[in-house]
C-alpha cells in the first residue's frame, strides 16, 4: 500500500473522518475546475499544509517523493509530446531525440517536443499533486474502519458499510495468500513474465477459488452470528464533530470562496 | 446459501443473499489488491506501452468478470466496483479514478440486464468485455486525464482502443472461466 | 440442555445418511468431546445444533433436536444465535470487523441491541476472554490463538448458553491451542457454559472435558465419562513405520552458515549449518517465528540468504547442481495454494514444459496413477476432496522428479486420516532414495517420522537429535 494509517495524536488525526472526506471532495472538485496556473499552485500549497501537520514516517516520505517525480515526469513528458493549444497559437519545438541518435533516432525519425507543452504539463502537475496530498492526508491520519463509519454517517447504507468493512478486513489476509500463491508458482517454476495473460490466470484462479471456500464458511459464520439483511443493525460506533471540525468547515468555506473569486477574476468576470 | 426473505440492495432487480453479499465483498478485497498492485506497477511502468493495459484492464477485468459470473446478479458489478475503487484509489492517492471503475461496473450490469441469460454465453461475455474495454479507455482519456488537465490527441485514443479491447476480451473470458469454477465451489 | 432423539440426516445428492438414528442428551454445564474418524458425522452434528443444517446446508432431516427443552425445527440459524454459539475451524473465516472490539460487537449489533447494552456486553466478553488489552488491535495483527479467542468472545457477547466448537485448534500452533483450551475450560467452570467440542488434539483437551462421545459411521459408538476413557483408545498415535530409517551415504544438501534478515532489518536466521544425506528424513521444529519456514524457502531458492550458501549435489555424480530450485520440490501447507489449473491432468502437465507431448502424457499418467487420481484426470481439481487435492499437489511436485522434497506444516488444517496418508506416501518416496524435509511444530510427528530432528528457536540452531533407530 502506498499510504497506510499511522497512529499519532496530531490535530489532523483528531479531526472527524467526515471533515477530512469532505475536504478531499472539495479539493478534488476545485482541482478539476481551476484553470489559472497561479491558483493551481496555491491549491497545491494549501493541500500540503494538513499533510505537513502529520509526522509522516520516512518511508512514506520516500514513497511520496517517488510519486511526485513519476507524476511530474509523466505529465510533463506527455504534454510536451501531445499538447496542442486550443487557440491554435504557434509552439516552439525542440528535439527530445534528434534523428541522428543511434537506434531511437533512426527508428523514430527523431522525436520533437514543445516547450509550451512541457510548461503546460508542469502546471498540471500541481493539480494532480493537490489531490494526492489530500488523499494521503486522509489515509495517513484516518484508520479505514473510522473512514467507513464516517461514510455511513454521511448516508451510506449499512449493508454497504458491512461490505466495505469485510473487504478491508480481508485485504491483508488475501494479500498474504496471494504472495504464498506467487511463491508456489515460483516454486514450481511456472512463472513467466513473457506470458502475462497465462500468469494472470494461474495466479488469480487459486486465489479466487480459495476466496469462494472462505465465503462458504463466512456466510455460515455470519448467519451463526445473527446477521440478517432484512433487519436494521445497531451501529455501535458513532462520530461527533468537535470545535476543530467546525473551524475546518469555516476554513473550507473561505478557501472555496477564495478560489471562486480567484477563478472569476482570472476568467475576466470580475474586474 | 439463501436467506428466506432476501432484500433488494441497489438495483431492485435481483435479491442478494448473505452469501452474495460476502462473495462480492471478498471479490472487492481481491479488487482492492489488484488495484493497489496495478497502480504501483503502473507507476513503475508508466512510460511503457503495454503495462497499463495489463494492469488496469486485464487483471482487474478478470476479477470483475469472475465476480459477476459467480454471483450472476445485476448489481454485483457496480457493488464490486464501489468496494474495489472506493478503497484502493484513495489509498493510492488517485480518487479521481473511482468514476473510471464505477462506469465500467455500471456498463457490465447494464449488459447483464440487456443480454439476460445470453450474457453467460461466450459471445455475450466477449461483448461485455468489449464494452468494458471501450469504457475503460474512454474514461481514462476523456474523464480521468481530461479532469487532470492532461491532453491527448484523438489518434492516441484510437491506437489505445484496440490494444485495450485486446486485453479486455481475454480478461472477460478468463474471468468467466474462473467464475464458472468458483460458482461450482460455492454452497448454494 | 441438548437432546437429540433418533436423528437421521442425509445430505442432498448423497445416498448414505451421515447421521443415522442418533440419540443423545447433554446436560446444562457439561463439557463434551465429540470424537470419531473422518466422515463419521461430527461436523454434521455441530451444524445441526445451531440450525446451519438444514437451513443453510440442505438435506433430509428426521428425528427431533431440542435445545433447552424446545424443539429447534423451523427456527433459523440467526434465531438460534442467542442460544447456541458456533466456532469454526479457521479463525480468519469467522471474523468480519477490522478491530477486536468491533468484531465482538458484530453479533450484538445484528441483534439490534441498544448501544449501551452492546458496550456493556463487549466489555464483559473481552474481560472474560482475556482480550481487553488487545481490544483496539487490528484482527490481522493477532496470532491464530488470539483470533480464535476473539471469535469466542464474539459469541459470548451474544450470551448463548451453549458453545459448539468444530475443531477450533486445528489451524493453531501449540501455544494458541493451549490458550483456547484454557479459555474454554474457564468458560465452562466459571460461567457454566455447556460446551460441545470436536477436537483431534485428544491429549490436550481430554483433561478438561466431562464426557467423551464417540461417533462411528453416523451412529453413537460410545458415550463415556472422562474418567473411564482411555486416551490411547482415542489417539493411538502414528502407526509403526514399515521401512528402515537408515539414509544412504553421501551428502546431498549442504547449508553453510545461513543468515537471513527481513527487509525491515529484523533477523530471521543466524548461522544455520546443516548437512543432509540422500534418503534422509529431517524434521525442522520450532514455535511460530523460529525461522523454520524462512529456512525452507531459502533451501528451495525462493529467498536468497543475506549470508551463507546452500549447495545441492547430484545424487549420482556428486557434482554441484548450479540451479537447485528445479531439483527441490516444495509442498505448501495448503494444497490449494499450488493448484492452478482447471483440470487434474493439466495440473500435472504444467510442470513438464519443455518435454515432448508423448512424454508429458506418459509422465502425467504415471504420476496420477501413483496417487490414485487417474480416474479423475478430466475433473476440475476444485471438485476433489481436500485429501485428493493434497495428493494432486504431491503428484504435481513429484512429476518433476526432485531429489529433495520439503513439506511445510503438513499437520495444519489436516485431519488425522489425510495426514497419515500423506506421511505414509512421503515415507514410500523416501525409501526410493528421495530426501524429505518436514517443517512442523508437531513434535510427535517429527520424532516419529524423521531420522534427525533439528530444533530452531528465534532463528538460531538450538539442538539436533538423531532418532533411535538410526543412531
Amino acid at each position: 500500500m502506498l499510504f497506510e494509517y499511522q497512529e499519532q495524536g496530531t490535530i489532523i488525526h483528531r479531526l472527524d473522518p467526515r471533515t477530512k472526506t469532505i475536504w478531499l471532495a472539495v479539493v478534488l472538485v476545485i482541482s478539476i475546475l481551476l484553470r489559472d496556473p497561479v491558483l493551481l499552485v496555491t491549491l497545491f500549497c494549501i493541500s500540503l499544509m494538513p499533510l505537513l501537520l502529520i509526522r509522516i514516517p520516512r518511508h512514506t516520505l520516500i514513497v511520496l517523493g517517488i510519486l511526485y517525480l513519476m507524476v511530474a515526469a509523466g505529465a510533463i513528458l506527455s504534454q510536451a509530446l501531445f499538447y496542442r493549444p486550443s487557440n491554435g497559437s504557434l509552439l516552439t519545438f525542440v528535439w527530445l531525440v534528434p534523428p541522428d541518435v543511434p537506434v531511437m533516432g533512426a527508428l523514430t525519425g527523431g522525436i520533437l517536443i514543445s516547450v509550451e507543452g512541457a510548461l503546460y504539463g508542469f502546471i498540471q502537475v500541481f493539480r494532480i499533486l493537490a489531490v494526492i496530498n489530500t488523499s494521503a492526508m486522509l489515509v495517513l491520519s484516518t484508520p479505514l474502519n473510522r473512514l467507513i463509519v464516517g461514510l455511513r454517517e454521511m448516508g451510506m447504507p449499512g449493508t454497504m458499510a458491512f461490505m466495505l468493512t469485510t473487504a478491508v478486513r480481508f485485504v491483508p489476509v488475501l494479500m498474504e495468500e496471494y504472495q504464498t500463491i506467487l511463491s508456489a508458482l515460483r516454486a514450481r517454476n511456472i512463472v513467466s513474465l513473457w506470458h502475462p495473460v497465462r500468469m494472470a490466470e494461474q495466479s488469480l484462479s487459486p486465489l479466487i477459488i480459495n476466496v469462494i471456500r472462505r465465503c462458504n464458511q463466512l456466510a455460515l459464520a455470519a448467519e451463526s452470528r445473527a446477521f440478517d439483511l432484512d433487519k436494521p443493525r445497531t451501529a455501535v460506533t458513532t462520530l461527533a464533530f468537535n470545535r476543530a471540525d467546525t473551524g475546518c468547515f469555516l476554513l473550507m468555506g473561505v478557501i472555496v470562496l477564495f478560489f471562486a473569486i480567484g477563478s472569476a477574476r482570472s476568467a475576466g468576470f470580475l474586474a | 446459501m439463501e436467506t428466506k426473505e432476501e432484500k433488494p440492495l441497489i438495483t431492485g432487480l435481483e435479491k442478494f443473499s448473505t452469501s452474495d453479499i460476502i462473495v462480492v465483498s471478498l471479490f472487492g478485497a481481491v479488487g482492492i489488491i489488484v488495484g493497489i498492485v496495478g497502480n504501483i506497477f503502473h507507476s513503475l511502468s508508466g512510460l511503457s506501452v503495454i503495462g497499463p493495459f495489463i494492469l488496469h484492464t486485464l487483471i482487474p477485468g478478470i476479477v470483475v468478470f469472475a465476480c459477476v459470473t459467480t454471483v450472476k446478479k445485476p448489481g454485483s458489478a457496480i457493488l464490486y466496483s464501489l468496494i474495489a475503487s472506493g478503497i484502493a484509489m484513495p489509498l493510492m492517492g488517485v480518487p479521481i479514478f473511482i468514476p473510471f471503475y464505477l462506469v465500467q461496473g455500471l456498463l457490465i450490469d447494464g449488459m447483464m440486464i440487456m443480454l439476460k441469460n445470453r450474457f453467460w454465453t461466450w459471445w455475450g461475455t466477449t461483448l461485455a468485455g468489449i464494452v468494458y474495454g471501450v469504457a475503460g479507455i474512454f474514461m481514462l482519456y476523456y474523464f480521468v486525464m481530461a479532469a487532470q488537465g492532461i491532453q491527448f490527441p484523438f489518434w492516441v485514443f484510437c491506437v489505445s482502443l484496440p490494444v485495450n479491447i485486446a486485453c479486455a476480451i481475454p480478461a472477460s473470458l478468463i474471468g468467466r472461466r474462473i467464475g464458472t469454477r468458483a460458482a461450482g465451489a460455492l454452497i448454494k | 440442555m441438548i437432546e437429540l432423539d433418533n436423528v437421521t440426516f442425509l445430505y442432498n445428492n448423497s445416498t448414505t445418511p451421515v447421521l443415522s438414528g442418533l440419540t443423545l442428551s447433554i446436560k446444562a454445564g457439561e463439557m463434551v468431546l465429540v470424537h470419531g474418524p473422518s466422515g463419521c458425522g461430527k461436523s454434521t452434528l455441530c451444524m445441526l445444533l445451531n440450525g446451519i443444517i438444514p437451513n443453510l446446508i440442505h438435506g433430509e432431516l428426521t428425528g427431533e433436536i431440542r435445545i433447552g427443552g424446545r424443539p429447534i425445527r423451523g427456527k433459523e440459524t440467526r434465531q438460534l444465535a442467542t442460544e447456541v454459539g458456533m466456532v469454526f475451524q479457521n479463525p480468519d473465516n469467522q471474523l468480519f470487523a477490522i478491530t477486536v472490539e468491533e468484531d465482538v460487537a458484530f453479533g450484538p449489533e445484528n441483534l439490534g441491541l441498544s448501544r449501551s447494552e452492546i458496550h456493556r456486553r463487549v466489555d464483559e466478553a473481552l474481560c472474560s476472554t482475556g482480550l481487553k488489552s488487545v481490544s483496539s488491535r487490528q484482527i490481522h495483527h493477532l496470532s491464530g490463538g488470539q483470533k480464535q479467542r476473539t471469535a469466542i468472545a464474539g459469541l459470548c457477547a451474544m450470551k448463548p448458553g451453549i458453545l459448539v466448537l468444530d475443531e477450533p485448534t486445528a489451524d493453531l500452533d501449540p501455544g494458541g491451542t493451549r490458550d483456547v483450551i484454557h479459555l474454554l475450560d474457564r468458560l465452562h467452570r466459571e460461567e457454566g457454559k455447556t460446551i460441545v467440542i470436536v477436537e483431534h488434539k485428544i491429549r490436550e483437551i481430554l483433561p478438561f472435558v466431562d464426557r467423551v462421545i464417540t461417533l462411528d459411521n453416523g451412529r453413537l459408538a460410545s458415550d463415556l465419562p472422562r474418567e473411564t476413557t482411555d486416551p490411547t483408545a482415542l489417539w493411538p498415535g502414528y502407526p509403526p513405520r514399515s521401512s528402515s530409517r537408515c539414509p544412504l551415504p553421501g551428502v546431498i544438501l549442504d547449508l553453510h552458515d545461513i543468515h537471513y534478515r527481513y527487509p525491515d532489518g529484523t533477523f530471521a536466521l543466524a548461522g544455520i549449518s546443516l548437512a543432509v544425506r540422500r534418503g534422509e528424513c529431517i524434521a525442522i521444529i520450532g514455535e511460530n517465528g523460529s525461522g523454520k519456514t524462512t529456512l525452507s524457502r531459502i533451501i528451495k531458492g525462493l529467498l536468497e540468504p543475506t549470508k551463507g550458501s546452500v549447495t545441492l549435489y547430484d545424487p549420482v555424480t556428486g557434482f554441484i547442481i548450479p540451479k537447485r530450485s528445479g531439483r527441490i520440490g516444495y509442498l505448501f501447507q495448503n494444497p490449494d495454494h499450488q493448484i492452478v489449473s482447471d483440470r487434474v491432468d493439466r495440473e500435472i502437465a504444467i510442470g513438464l514444459e519443455g518435454f515432448l507431448p508423448e512424454d508429458i502424457k506418459r509422465k502425467t499418467c504415471a504420476a496420477l496413477t501413483h496417487v490414485d487420481l487417474l480416474k479423475y484426470k478430466d475433473r476440475d481439481p476444485c471438485s476433489l476432496s481436500r485429501g485428493e487435492r493434497q495428493r494432486l499437489a504431491v503428484a504435481s511436485v513429484l512429476v518433476t522428479e526432485p531429489d529433495v522434497i520439503i513439506c511445510d506444516e503438513p499437520t495444519t488444517g489436516q485431519d488425522y486420516d489425510h495426514l497419515l496418508a500423506l506421511m505414509e506416501y512421503l515415507e514410500t518416496i523416501r525409501c526410493q532414495g528421495k530426501t524429505i524435509m518436514i517443517i512442523t511444530h508437531d513434535h510427535e510427528l517429527a520424532y516419529h517420522y524423521a531420522d534427525r530432528v533439528i530444533t530452531l528457536h528465534m532463528g538460531m540452531y538450538i539442538k539436533e537429535e538423531v532418532c533411535m533407530q538410526c543412531s
